[in-house]
């Protein structure tokens, strides 16, 4: 087989594997949130449960692929003490200090939200930049040899309540990072930042922040800044907007932050809030592809919106723009039809978002985020036969199923994260402890207690447990 | 055998107007209101609609006088009600072969029957006798639909009917969402008559796409004069209608004001019940067709 054949020759589901786990510190126990590839060694951004925590604590685990080892190269500290009163206040309205087991100390931070390589002004290397959530305000870690990290930013920058930073984007030697979710007292907000701000530095080793647009580029109904990708030429960034559905920004960062931003798309591709926010964003063969999303399980109880399924869209260098997946529709840039032939969800109504993306080897990656196993309203069959889908496109245009969910265990809910490494693409799985047939899901899932319904959760907290596969071509086609 | 068209929303949202612009394309026929998914057959449509309400009656009277006679004179509606009334027992699919039949195989039948989208059970009902039909579903903002429902009322002294326009409009828009789910992918399309209505040229050649017919300037130039079409004008007097009255009356297009036709925001409620904000299900479907 020739080189150039090789190009463009997607990883089939017989070409992946479960990486193997690492013992007692194995990180297939915990939700991995992010991957990234950093020295040589992947790094998994994860949520662990330590003894004695009431809540989640972040850690991150670098996995060797040559000695097929795990480290551990981070696990969150404990806040100092004594608590700040506002601290202390949100810690025991969320129910991580319970009076009755006298718990004193929190973890400084309980889930890492994205990672990225890159290298600032004042880096003598490229760095790995990790943002992680917390209830004390999001913060943005750095780490020089992936073994020791420090904060580079106040908590939530410039909001305390902002619950953590996400799409951590390199253009044109700067860092951008979107502000994730709120902390309230009572609880979490996973889908809305306090503002849909978006902030940018050439130098965040010295924790130097700048707004890098107005907050919702100036549109009160974007709610939050979901997703961000570069190309060549521009910083694309996709908005959640339950009113209208998403928009799609770009800028050329040229001169100082704030920048000149012109929107590209909007009323959600002209689903409206069918298409609610950008769930994954990112650019392949010099066009933008986006994957939409809607939250939980794919009906926004909130907003009152759905249910619905996801789309694929091509936003073109040409500033045209394809459905590849989805509803057929009528709008002002033309009849969009899926030239994929596929419906939403990549015909598959349990689809509600795309979770990942990632480009290996010529070919563009998109794993699904799947609610089928998670729904105690499904029976187990339904909830067995469920599962996260990996999809992949060699020309953009033409997309075929490559990993399902025969491959995956029982209660997978989502490709989670996508990393492309030279030692192969590796992907993180969700999965989710569901109840049993006839088992009340309050009693087993204590995270939906309070709730009305279990359909109020966010999908961000659904997942109990990881495993990391990795996808090779054979050794023959790779020699 | 052209697939028929159909034309489906709840009343007063712009059905006339589309649906005459649909039905003057050179490949298309472009039916008054039959209203025969009213019922399994042509005696049960009849049966359901009330005398008095020759509204409803009016299409399928002026069709078959035309198709038979090339003419709808009074003496030819009291023959096409003859003729009517002596099949009762026609299928709707006989009754729309038969319409094929008249006008010629290739010719795409448009109906836009305000009863299609008045229950789900009516929509399957065609569905059923057309498996493989289009359905253009036509959406209008709840706002200027519910106005434009009480002011037709108004205007012919309707008292008959009390229903809450909020009420038709979610009635029907959730007869056709629950019939769309069971409809192939490209089957179903949804549109909102402001926005074909402000730029008819742009979304007139998109809708021809979709329904793999002539796209072209000359068919979009016929499409742009629905007054053309014999059934754009008041009838004889025992079948006056057939359509929305202020269609027939003045049926030419005046596309400086469909260019101003605009859309209120959502948040400013029930025109008809100051400060009222529409209920959460219409907010919800409204949100969805692009009016917020």
């Amino acid at each position: 087989m020739t080189q150039e054949t090789l190009v463009d020759t997607p990883i089939w589901v017989d070409q992946f594997q479960v990486v193997p786990d690492a013992g007692s510190d194995d990180p297939l126990d915990c939700p991995a949130t992010s991957m990234v590839w950093f020295k040589d060694r992947l790094y998994v951004g994860a949520l662990v449960l330590r003894p004695g925590d009431v809540q989640g604590r972040s850690r991150i685990d670098a996995y060797d692929p040559r000695s097929k080892s795990w480290q551990v190269v981070y696990e969150s500290p404990d806040f100092p003490l004594p608590l700040p009163a506002e601290l202390a206040s949100r810690a025991r309205g969320l129910g991580y200090l319970p009076p009755d087991t006298g718990a004193r100390t929190l973890a400084r931070d309980q889930g890492v939200q994205s990672m990225l390589v890159f290298q600032g002004k004042s880096d003598s290397a490229p760095c790995l930049y990790c943002s992680v959530t917390s209830v004390g305000g999001g913060l943005i870690l750095r780490s020089e040899d992936g073994q020791n990290y420090a904060p580079v930013c106040a908590p939530g920058i410039e909001n305390s309540r902002t619950l953590s930073f996400a799409s951590l984007t390199a253009f044109g030697g700067c860092l951008f990072v979107a502000s994730f979710g709120s902390v309230f007292r009572q609880e979490l907000d996973y889908a809305k930042p306090p503002k849909a701000t978006l902030y940018v530095s050439d130098d965040p080793g010295s924790a130097q922040w700048t707004r890098a647009a107005e907050p919702g580029f100036g549109d009160a109904a974007n709610t939050g800044i979901s997703a961000l990708c570069a190309t060549a030429s521009h910083v694309y960034a996709g908005t959640c907007n339950p009113a209208r559905g998403f928009q799609v920004w770009r800028t050329k960062a040229a001169g100082t932050a704030p920048f000149h931003w012109e929107k590209v798309l909007e009323n959600g591709a002209w689903r409206y809030n069918h298409n609610q926010m950008v769930g994954q964003i990112t650019a392949f063969g010099g066009d933008v592809y986006i994957g939409s999303a809607l939250p939980g399980f794919g009906e926004d109880l909130r907003n009152l919106i759905g249910p619905g399924a996801c789309e694929v869209i091509r936003f073109c260098a040409d500033d045209t723009w394809d459905l590849l997946a989805g509803e057929p529709r009528f709008s002002p840039d033309g009849l969009k039809a899926p030239l994929s032939a596929f419906g939403p969800g990549l015909n598959d109504r349990f689809n509600a978002g795309i979770w990942s993306f990632g480009v290996h080897d010529g070919c563009l990656y998109a794993g699904t985020r799947h609610w089928a196993s998670a729904d105690p309203g499904q029976s187990k069959a339904r909830r067995k036969a469920g599962g996260p889908q990996l999809w992949v496109s060699c020309n953009g245009t033409d997309w075929q199923q490559c990993l399902s969910q025969n491959v995956a265990a029982f209660g997978a809910i989502g490709v989670r994260a996508i990393c492309s490494t030279p030692s192969g693409l590796f992907l993180a799985m969700a999965y989710t402890d569901g109840p049993e047939d006839g088992q009340d899901p309050a009693q087993v899932l204590p995270r939906l207690r309070g709730k009305s319904s279990p359909y109020e959760i966010a999908f961000e907290t659904l997942a109990d447990w990881s495993e990391i596969m990795v996808g090779q071509r054979t050794q023959g086609m790779t020699d | 055998m052209r697939e028929p068209l159909f034309v489906i929303a709840p009343p007063r949202s712009y059905t006339s107007v589309v649906g005459g612009m649909l039905g003057q394309h050179p490949q298309a026929y472009g039916l008054p209101e039959v209203n025969l998914s009213h019922g399994d057959t042509m005696g049960d449509m009849w049966d359901s609609i009330p005398l008095a309400a020759n509204f409803g009656t009016a299409g399928i009277l002026r069709l078959i006088a035309e198709i038979h006679e090339g003419v709808q004179t009074e003496e030819a509606v009291v023959r096409a009600r003859h003729w009517i009334l002596r099949r009762p027992h026609w299928t709707a699919a006989q009754v729309f072969a038969h319409i094929q039949a008249a006008v010629g195989p290739d010719r795409m039948l448009v109906d836009k029957s305000p009863r299609n989208a008045l229950k789900a059970e009516n929509l399957r009902r065609l569905h059923r006798v057309f498996p493989r039909a289009n359905f253009l579903h036509l959406t209008r903002h709840p706002g200027t639909q519910g106005k434009s429902v009480l002011d037709l009322r108004k205007s012919y002294g309707d008292g008959s009917s009390s229903m809450d326009p909020e009420k038709i409009w979610l009635r029907a828009q959730t007869s056709i969402v629950d019939f769309s789910a069971d409809l192939s992918v490209g089957q179903y399309m949804r549109i909102k008559g402001e926005m074909l209505l402000r730029e008819p040229r742009l979304f007139l050649r998109q809708i021809c796409e979709w329904l793999d017919i002539d796209a072209g300037d000359a068919a979009i130039d016929a499409m742009l004069h629905p007054e053309t079409s014999p059934y754009a004008n008041l009838g004889p007097p025992s079948a006056p209608y057939g359509n929305d009255p202020n269609f027939l009356t003045n049926p030419e297009l005046d596309f400086e004001r469909l260019a101003r036709i605009s859309e209120p925001p959502l948040a400013a409620g029930q025109p008809w019940k100051p400060e009222q904000p529409f209920s959460v299900p219409v907010q919800r479907f409204a949100q969805q067709f692009g009016y917020a």
